[in-house]
């Protein structure tokens, strides 16, 4: 009698401890992508995960707690595999003439590829510039960058559901500067396959 | 012949600026992602139609976005951020702006119900506060990196 009490107190606890967790709205830090990731919650802010494999309720009033794999994996394992292919991402670095160098071509070559890859690929061409010169001046060409490299791209035969061409200007640094300081490296051109 | 001629072009000039105005205001706004997965019952709303979501279909900013028992979605935004859904889950992308240039960085989105699978893309890394979901039971700040929520029924 007294094994078969506690067994079903065990099952009943069980039960009450899965089906607890399972019933309350949480959410949960999966990559942390190198100390960039993190979620904050609450009002002000107050609450907040920056360790992978950490989670919290979204009422925001608990500790964080370790969210172990079987849990994870019980909520989440579809939504995990609903993750499409990950956009990728292609610098393109411009010379002091503002010309393209050596290794555009096959850079190029391999944006071709990706697209290739995907059944609806969007290519996404973006200008940048470092923050010398007046913002405006620099958003125009930052432009003239992107649809330069888009033009190449066309040429070269790339096959896109749409490719579009757009500028950050002097608003997406690469090597973060103040303002007005000429930095090579911020002057590129990025394409964003996805 | 001329008078005529004035005429017709100030009517059809007329008709243009009458016609125009609305026709500017009500077309569709900007795609700002697209639908990359599709498994299953998975479907779009827009301007209350209800539509099976198909893979390469554009996304625009006021859609929700919905699974079924077995369904599953996946959805790439213009920033490189990527939303994937498990199955019952309910989402209204409620405002959406990726334009550095002009400062405007946002993601503001409702999980009504369900699981989200939010890797975070380049609006996180502008501005940490960029992308925030409200659910049921608060709001929810993505900073970066690759966050999953649910939203239990």
């Amino acid at each position: 009698m007294r094994p078969l009490a506690l067994s079903k107190t065990m099952a009943l606890l069980t039960m009450v401890l899965l089906g607890g967790c399972a019933q309350h709205s949480y959410v949960m830090l999966a990559d942390d992508a190198n100390g960039r990731g993190g979620v904050v919650l609450g009002e002000e802010g107050e609450h907040r995960l920056d360790a992978s494999g950490k989670g919290m309720a979204i009422a925001g009033s608990g500790q964080p707690y370790a969210v172990s794999e079987m849990r994870r994996k019980a909520d989440f394992d579809k939504a995990l595999a609903a993750q499409p292919a990950l956009p990728e991402r292609f610098t393109l670095h411009l010379t002091s003439s503002g010309g393209l160098d050596d290794a555009a071509g096959q850079l190029l070559d391999s944006v071709l590829l990706a697209a290739r890859r995907r059944d609806y690929p969007v290519v996404t061409v973006i200008g940048h510039t470092d923050t010398l010169g007046h913002r405006a001046a620099n958003e125009q060409v930052g432009l003239r960058r992107a649809q330069a490299v888009a033009e190449l791209l066309r040429s070269k035969g790339l096959e896109a559901m749409e490719l579009r061409v757009e500028s950050h200007g002097e608003r997406n640094l690469l090597i973060a500067t103040p303002d007005a300081i000429a930095e090579p490296r911020n002057r590129r051109v990025e394409i964003l396959v996805r | 012949m001329t008078g005529f001629n004035n005429y017709m072009r100030r009517a059809l000039y007329m008709a243009a600026a009458v016609w125009i105005a609305p026709a500017t205001a009500e077309s569709l706004p900007e795609p700002v992602g697209h639908v990359a997965r599709v498994e299953g019952a998975a479907y779009i709303s827009s301007r209350g139609y209800t539509n099976a979501a198909k893979v390469g279909q554009a996304i625009v900013p006021g859609v929700a976005l919905s699974t079924g028992a077995e369904g599953a979605l996946g959805v790439i935004l213009g920033d490189g951020s990527v939303l994937a859904f498990g199955p019952h889950s309910e989402l209204t992308l409620d405002d959406y702006r990726f334009a550095p240039a002009s400062d405007e960085l946002r993601l503001r989105a409702t999980l009504s119900r369900g699981t989200l699978n939010l890797i975070a893309g380049d609006l996180a890394r502008l501005d940490p506060q960029a992308i925030a979901v409200d659910t049921p039971d608060g709001r929810i700040g993505v900073r970066g990196g690759q966050v999953l929520m649910k939203v239990a029924p």
